[in-house]
């Protein structure tokens, strides 16, 4: 079925009507996306006999707005306490966070609040126009160019090694040798588990992040009231002149939205990647084509729109594969999909014809959901930058209590929150050793996928490791990740010869 | 080079995480010697990989303390009253970690945030009281009660149940 302009003006009526299903779903999805550990499949689970009694288009659209408010969350606690309420979120610390020691904590929550609602809003739009163009490149896309780009992710930790390769190397070799940790993906034998059951499925994520940027931040926090030589981070008076100044930031970058938007549609349409390789990618190739690249990591606001405006992004993308081919983009569609499933609702191809208000409903219902958006989260900035000003001795045992429950929370398991301990302290040693935690968190989380793809591809090739360069779309991949490699190694050695000069 | 009359600086404590990668490599390797090469390939060519980095990173360390330009010893640059802060702390995490089988969520939470909050300096009994039980209660009424997360159950959740009927009854 096409999509014609009186059906879409009748989709956004209906859509509208469905305020009531929307506006709880963004207040839920806002406050679970700031617990590290909450992440919305999850809520939707323990949620699914709400949604399943609920009329089919009030529970997708209860279920849209929760995971696109998610999506959105996770960069607040990024931003003001360096800790990402989610994996997506984790690229947002690192220029994010700066900005709040740099007393613009609420620039940068506007920043990452007008990236995520304007990413998802412009993906929504174009995913509404091209939708059954953009189902085939799940198809298209393969193991092998998946291992292409999730190299490009893996490049990242050239990039933040900058400073010091060797170490920002170590780091990154190390969380990938612990994304190793579990049963292979092929024969299913534990692999440095240390006996663990709970760890034959893997490193669990959520602990990882949660010790790697909440725990050790704790203890790095301690210092700004006991230690001697510490920086305490500036406190901002809340004011609405702020707000403004952070949507002036936003329009002078407006470019950097819109393209990492579309960066993260593209990504968030292959089955399986998730927001965390879209928001890596965003903020390494943002990075690489900036005419500043040394801001970045300094409280630079186009490390704080990249790497939002792709996360959003992937929302749209990867419903994109639910509706048009029946395969779920993610872990969250996997959840919708059930819900619709037991509604009578079979996705796929049919869909278009059988019930267009769902296929194309989905993603009105999401460009709604960001609208409404809008209006209560701005408000939000002002007052949420705030947490900033709460006293050490209060934030920090409530942080940790917080995120160590959250911990918990995604296996249900108390081995999980002593994991996330001992990460706090592997990732403050890391902090005061200089050895950057990011890079041990994109070793952690993009190590099991490359594997599984790279040893996919290379059952395909039937061992043969020329498999990876025996697509067209894979070498074009493939001669871009050698550019973004380049690139950046060469233009620094050109800046430092120009210094010395 | 090192100015003289002044100590170089420290180094030792770069080498704590390359000692626990190549401490974890090694048992990778030991862990996967019988395995397929589809189950052990990725991570022999990453640990391989990771130990030349780490070869590296110590030619480089034992370079500069030959020449006098560094030391080795271990620092993490905190001073000690802070670093037995820290200690004390996780010490109370971990001491909430093994309560909360046996008092449940909700009480082990409260004593937690007090006794963080108490360690740190906080001495203002509003605030002690209002984080410590308010938090707690938030948590139980929504991620135990509303959302029906498993955390462990304790005499408050059981009173609750029994009394409200608000929440898992075990």
């Amino acid at each position: 079925m096409e999509l014609d302009l009186a059906t879409l003006a009748d989709l956004f009526g209906r859509s509208f009507s469905l305020w009531w299903a929307i506006i709880p779903g963004i207040a839920l999805g806002l406050a679970v996306g700031v617990l590290p550990g909450f992440s919305p499949q999850n809520t939707l689970i323990i949620l699914l006999p709400v949604t399943l009694a609920m009329d089919v288009e009030a529970a997708l659209a209860f279920m849209i707005s929760l995971y696109c408010a998610n999506h959105l969350s996770g960069g607040i606690p990024a931003i003001l306490v360096n800790i990402p309420g989610s994996a997506g979120a984790a690229a947002t610390c690192l220029d994010g966070y700066q900005m709040t020691k740099n007393g613009q904590a609420q620039q940068a929550l506007v920043l990452s609040f007008v990236a995520s609602v304007a990413g998802g809003l412009i993906t929504s739009f174009a995913v509404l126009a091209i939708l059954p163009y953009l189902a085939q490149l799940g198809l298209i896309l393969r193991s092998v160019e998946m291992v292409v780009i999730i190299l490009f992710g893996l490049t990242l930790i050239a990039v933040l090694a900058a400073k010091d390769m060797l170490k920002g190397l170590i780091g990154g070799a190390f969380g990938l040798m612990l994304g190793a940790i579990g049963t292979d993906q092929v024969y299913s034998t534990p692999r440095a588990t240390f006996g663990f059951l709970e760890l034959y499925d893997g490193l669990p994520l959520v602990p990882v992040l949660i010790g790697l940027f909440a725990v050790s931040e704790c203890l790095v926090m301690l210092e700004e009231k006991f230690g001697t030589a510490s920086v305490p981070t500036k406190a901002q008076r809340p004011q609405w002149a702020d707000t403004l100044d952070g949507l002036r930031m936003c329009v002078r970058y407006w470019w950097q939205i819109v393209w990492t938007a579309f960066l993260g549609l593209a990504i968030g349409v292959i089955p399986g990647a998730g927001a965390y390789i879209a928001s890596f990618v965003a903020y390494q190739q943002s990075r690489l084509y900036s005419k500043t690249p040394e801001k970045y990591g300094t409280g630079f606001p186009p490390g704080v729109l990249a790497p939002e405006s792709a996360n959003n992004g992937v929302t749209s993308g990867t419903l994109v594969p639910t509706m048009a081919i029946g395969i779920p983009g993610g872990s969250t569609a996997a959840v919708m999909m059930i819900v619709l499933q037991y509604q009578g609702i079979t996705l796929g191809p049919r869909l278009f014809q059988d019930s267009p208000n769902i296929a194309y409903g989905v993603f009105v219902m999401m460009t709604v959901a960001y609208i409404m958006m809008i209006p209560l989260i701005l408000p939000m900035a002002r007052y949420a930058s705030k947490v900033v000003a709460v006293p050490v001795q209060v934030i920090v045992p409530l942080i940790l209590g917080l995120t160590v429950i959250g911990a918990f929370a995604d296996r249900e398991y108390i081995f999980d929150m002593a994991l996330a301990l001992g990460f706090g302290v592997i990732g403050y040693i890391a902090v005061k050793t200089n050895y950057h935690v990011t890079s041990i968190l994109i070793g952690v989380l993009l190590g099991p996928i490359f594997e599984r793809y790279l040893l996919r591809s290379l059952r395909i090739g039937q061992g043969d490791i020329m498999v990876l360069f025996s697509s067209p779309i894979a070498n074009v991949l493939w001669v871009l990740l050698v550019i973004s490699v380049v690139v950046p190694i060469w233009r620094e050695r050109r800046l430092a010869r120009r210094a010395v000069a | 080079m090192q100015r003289q009359g002044s100590d170089p600086p420290p180094v030792g404590q770069e080498l704590i995480i390359p000692v626990l990668a190549v401490g974890f490599t090694a048992y990778y390797f030991w862990t996967v010697q019988e395995l397929a090469w589809e189950a052990k390939a990725n991570g022999i060519v990453i640990g391989a990989i990771l130990l030349v980095l780490v070869a590296l990173l110590v030619f480089r360390l034992a370079w500069r303390v030959r020449r006098g330009q560094a030391r080795l010893g271990v620092t993490l640059g905190g001073d000690a009253p802070t670093n037995r802060m820290r200690i004390a702390l996780m010490a109370v995490m971990v001491g909430f970690l093994v309560a909360l089988p046996l008092v449940g969520t909700s009480i082990a939470l409260a004593v937690m945030l007090f006794a963080s909050m108490w360690l740190l300096g906080e001495r203002n009994w509003p605030t002690l009281i209002g984080v410590s039980v308010v938090t707690p209660l938030v948590v139980w009424a929504t991620l135990i009660v509303i959302l029906g997360t498993r955390f462990p159950l304790g005499p408050f959740e059981h009173a609750m149940a029994a009394l409200f009927g608000l929440g898992p009854v075990d």
